[in-house]
This record gives structure tokens, sequence and C-alpha cells, in this order.
């Protein structure tokens, strides 16, 4: 089997690639120019130089292989502005996907994200037929996102194309090239975070994640969606987890959602004074605030998707990133040692 | 005859598989009625079926089926009326689109009155005998706010629409002294439309006015027809805005309309 991948050099891509090796799978991954590569660094692959602003070359990438994983997107990591989402997000999964089909794929599996459904209560879990309700938000990504699945959709029932969707919970573990949603295991293990908001999510394993997406490339269903989700914790229990795993109790002080987002209302104004963009902003203090719990039930089902414990996953991404960016002293460096190859 | 009593009773919805009729297969679900869900193949009818089978506990039979083809219509509501006790009907099938009428192929206005006009009509015919044997049975067509008023670069849409109301609504009167209570619910955009999805995106709040998610309109005419409601506008702006529409002089209507709607043709992709 042959299969090209986008968004390799990211969290969930570099675990997807490892999958991939694993199941004896030739694998190309599309990287930019400049690349941070550590993630899939001695890995046995092609790289593939160019960009998802290119159909052409995409299909060139693609041409004459079995299957196309497009797992890159434009995360919400960090500032982006609102056209960054719209180029990745929409229109490069436009591009990929009419490569794709142009170049005669088999199968191609499409990383939504679970945003694109409406989470729910711990007791009533969002699961793939709960409605969107992320415009509440006004994020760039969680919009962005939404209308690319709806568009992916759209031209699976158009033209039957081979495409099945899986939507990742938030994903925790190694190899990312940049921390991705683990940047808030590192905050909280440098003692940046020290209050803790009500709301909570889902969090899941990424190698659970690259599992269940190697395993759509022949188990799922074209033109349905699959909800990758494991764990429902609260952002308190979320952060226990992690003090617990990295065996430092570490006191955070309960706040009510109220005011982290009348502090991100103020972000908002000084955005609006100063023209600039400011990190906490309405947005994220909502999102952070918010209880979206979700069901894995279905993938589970019908993909096999692993719902192994998320100790692990903290454990073995808090490894990784002290090793990649040599964070906090050697002991705790050692103590934290995982194969990085 | 089948007998009633004891047979598990189901409704029946088309459209089913995207938009208001999913969200409308989902609160029926949740209410713990069985469904039969109607769409064209190829829709993953199945999958849906399977999965609301799966969390609510609920029979839900898929059945494919083009209600444009005469003789598929027909053969449906045998199939139907023949191995199933139907209590409700959710006439939700519908297309519709923005293009010069003289850009329109006949194929294309064939279509929409084929699906809009005919299947609604002819499925609550056919299925009236079946409903009736029911001490409380419900018809509910979807018609839309543009049944309201006419709309230039749409004009076979909102024909169609006006039917349905006025079709539903004469047909609820002659229908007063039955079981049978016939129902409309005339919603305003839906969030789920790609369009509709972009403008939100690209206005932010402001575009977000009037408008609501095709859960929340299912929701909303399902628990008004429970109260007894015939016509239902689900949204405070909508109700606002069909007062307007009877007010306003149709000439200055229709000029702003036609400036509005001749702009949504020119901006079509994403």
């Amino acid at each position: 089997m042959k299969t090209f991948i986008t968004g390799g050099t990211g969290l969930l891509g570099a675990n997807i690639i490892r999958e991939l090796i694993l199941r004896g799978h030739k694998v190309k991954a599309l990287v930019r120019r400049g690349s941070d590569l550590s993630g899939i660094k001695g890995l046995d692959i092609d790289l593939f130089e160019g960009d998802l602003s290119d159909e052409q070359n995409l299909y060139k990438g693609c041409k004459g292989f079995d299957n196309v994983i497009h797992a890159a997107a434009q995360t919400p990591f960090g500032f982006t502005r609102f056209l960054d989402f719209t180029d990745t997000n929409i229109r490069g999964t436009q591009n990929m996907v009419r490569a794709a089909e142009r170049a005669n794929i088999t199968r191609m599996v499409y990383v939504s994200s679970c945003c694109t459904f409406g989470g729910g209560s711990k007791e009533c879990p969002g699961t793939e037929l709960s409605e969107f309700s992320g415009f509440r938000f006004n994020s760039g990504y969680i919009n962005s996102k939404y209308l690319a699945q709806q568009w992916v959709l759209a031209e699976i029932e158009k033209k039957r194309l081979p495409i099945v969707i899986v939507n990742p919970a938030i994903m925790i573990g190694p190899y990312g090239s940049h921390p991705g949603p683990c940047e808030m295991i590192l905050k909280l293990i440098r003692q940046q975070i020290r209050f803790c908001p009500n709301g909570g999510k889902n969090f899941i394993d990424v190698r659970d994640v690259a599992i269940a997406t190697c395993n759509s490339l022949t188990r799922g269903i074209i033109g349905e969606c699959y909800l990758l989700a494991a764990h429902n914790l609260s952002n308190a229990e979320f952060y226990n987890k992690v003090t617990g795993v990295f065996g430092k109790a570490g006191h955070k002080i309960a706040v009510p959602g109220f005011i982290f987002n009348t502090l991100g209302l103020t972000g908002n104004f000084i955005s609006l004074l100063t023209q600039k963009d400011v990190a906490f902003n309405y947005t994220s203090s909502r999102q952070l605030t918010s209880e979206s719990y979700f069901s894995g039930g279905k993938a589970a089902r019908v993909l096999g998707l692993p719902q192994l414990p998320i100790d692990n996953a903290i454990h073995d991404s808090l490894a990784w990133h002290i090793n990649k960016y040599n964070l906090i002293n050697n002991d705790l460096q050692a103590s934290f040692s995982i194969d990085s190859a | 005859m089948k007998p009633i009593e004891n047979q598990p009773v189901f409704t029946l919805i088309t459209g089913a598989s995207t938009g208001l009729g999913k969200e409308f297969a989902i609160e029926i679900a949740r209410r713990n009625q069985n469904l039969i869900l109607v769409a064209l193949p190829g829709r993953n009818l199945h999958q849906l079926c399977e999965e609301l089978t799966y969390l609510y506990g609920i029979r839900a039979i898929s059945l494919e089926c083009d209600l444009t083809n005469e003789t598929a219509l027909d053969d449906l509501v045998k199939y139907v009326t023949g191995n199933f006790s139907v209590n409700q009907l959710v006439n939700n099938a519908g297309i519709g689109g923005t293009s010069r009428f003289t850009d329109a192929t006949c194929e294309y206005l064939d279509k929409i009155i084929y699906l809009n006009i005919r299947a609604t009509t002819m499925l609550t015919r056919l299925m009236l005998p079946e409903l009736m044997l029911h001490k409380k049975a419900l018809v509910l067509n979807i018609s839309s706010m543009a049944a309201f008023g006419p709309i230039p670069y749409k004009t076979i849409y909102p024909a169609s629409k006006a039917f349905i109301y006025s079709f539903s609504r004469s047909l609820s009167k002659e229908l007063q002294n039955t079981s049978v209570r016939v129902v409309v619910v005339n919603p305003g955009q839906i969030v789920t439309n790609p369009d509709v999805t972009l403008r939100i995106m690209k206005q932010g709040v402001l575009g977000k006015i009037g408008l609501l998610t095709a859960g929340k309109i299912a929701r909303i005419s399902l628990s008004s027809a429970e109260n007894g409601k015939e016509v239902i506008v689900p949204g405070f702006i909508n109700k606002l805005n069909r007062f307007l529409i009877k007010w306003l002089p149709e000439s200055i209507r229709l000029t702003l309309l036609e400036r509005a709607c001749r702009k949504e043709l020119t901006i079509r992709n994403i």
C-alpha cells in the first residue's frame, strides 16, 4: 500500500506515519520548505516538498498512490490571522480533495475536528448526530473546519468520492513539531497556570487517533464522520492528571468561568484600542470555560478506536517535549526519557 | 386490514439524510417514536438509521427513493402502508436555488415542481387513509418564509413554497373533524446552508441575527405542533419579517430583493 500524507510533521501526522510504517505502507509526506522535521526524524519515508496552495503540485505528489490522509490544518495555537484559516483549512482542503480525485485515489481520510459537532455534558456527550454549535465562539479555526467539512461532505455526495472523515478530540502525546494542544501540559508543569476555570473537554491519546485514522483506510464507510474521542475530563480533572503524572502536586485555584470571560473581553477591548492581536481574548476564554464532551462510541464500534488511559499519553507527551525543548533541568529529563527516534 | 392496537407506530420523514429532515429524525427519535426515513440513494441513510437505533433504542427504517419519480413514489407508499403503521408524516424533502429563469433548464424546473409540489401533495393524499386509522395523527409540511412573498431569481421556489402553505391551510380546515391535524412550518434561512455559513463567517455576530439552526427549528416545530399551533414561523426575527412582508408594498419589496438576489448570483464560490 502506498499512502500520501499531508500534515505529516504535526502531532497527529507524525504518529500516523509511524502507524503506517508499522503496517508496511510506503509513505510519502508533504512538507513545507523549512518545516521542523524533528517529529519524523529518522523515519523511512519520502518527503515531498510543497504546500496546500498548489493543486497541481499536490496532484503530482499523490499520483500513483492508493491512499491520501489529509491531516494538515492551520491549528488555533498562537496568533493566526483569520485568512490563514480559510486559506489552509478550506482552500487547502479543496485543493487536496480535487488533486486526489484527479489522481484516482482509492481511499482518502480527511482529518476534521470534533468541534464540527456540538459538544454535550458528561451524562449526554455529543455524538456525530449532535448539531454544530460552534458559531458562538466566533473562532476562525472552528468556523473554517466546519465549512471545510461541509464542503467535503457535499463533494462526497455529489461525486461519490471515496472519502471518510475522522473528527479527533484534543490529542495528547509525543512527536509533534510544535506542542499544539500539549502546550497546556507544559504550562502546567512550568507552573504558568495557577487558576482553574470550570468547563472541560474530551482528551485522547494521539496514538489511538493514529490507529483509528489508519483503520479508516479500510474499515470506515464513505461519507461518514467518526468522532475520535475518549476521555471526558473537566479542566480540574485534567490538571490533576497532569500534576499526578508529573509527580508534583500543584494546587490550582478554582475560578468561575465569568471571571475568565471578563478577562477575555478585556483582551478584545485592548486589541480594539491597540489594533493588535491579543493572546487571550473572548474567543479563547469562551472555549476554555465551555463544557464540550464527546462520545467516541461509533468509532470504537466501526473503526476499532482504542481508548487507552490518558495518563500514558500525558507522560509520553511530557517526555518528548522535555527532550525536544530541553525544558527543565537534567534530573527531570532523565526521569522522563523515551526513544525520540 | 392490519390491527392497529399493540403495533409499533412510525413517523415517515422525507429528505431525512441531511439538514432539517435529519434534525427532525433526531428530535423524533429522542421522543421515542419509531422512524421511516426517506432520502435519495447514496446518502448514507442506512448509517443514520443504525446510529438512531443504537442511541435511542427505536426502530428506524431507511428507504431510498427518488420522490420525483412517480412510480417510485407509488411503490414507496405501497411498501410503507403495507408493512408499517404510520401516524405522522413530515413532508420535508424540497429543493431550490438561485438562478436566472432564462438560465434554468426545464429539467431543473421540473425537479422543483415534482419534488416540492407533486411529492408533497401525493404523499399526503396517499398516506391519509393510513393516518386516519389513528386516534391522533399529524401531517407536518415544511414550507418556507419564501411562501409569504415572491423572490426574483428564485421564482419557482417561493411559488412552490406558497403552494405548500396554501395547500396545508386548506387541508387543515377540511380535516378539522378528523383525527388528522395538518401543520405547516415556515422556517427562515437555516444555518446548515453553506452560503449562510460563509456569510456568518464573514460578518461575525451581525450575520447571525435571525438565523436558527436546523435542530432548533425542528424542536420549535414539534413542540409548537404539540401545543396546537397550525402555522409555525420559528424565531422572532422571522415573525417580524412576516409582518413586514405583509405591510410593505410589494413593488418596494421586489426592488430590494431583486438587488440582493442578483448579488447572490455573482458570489457563489467559497
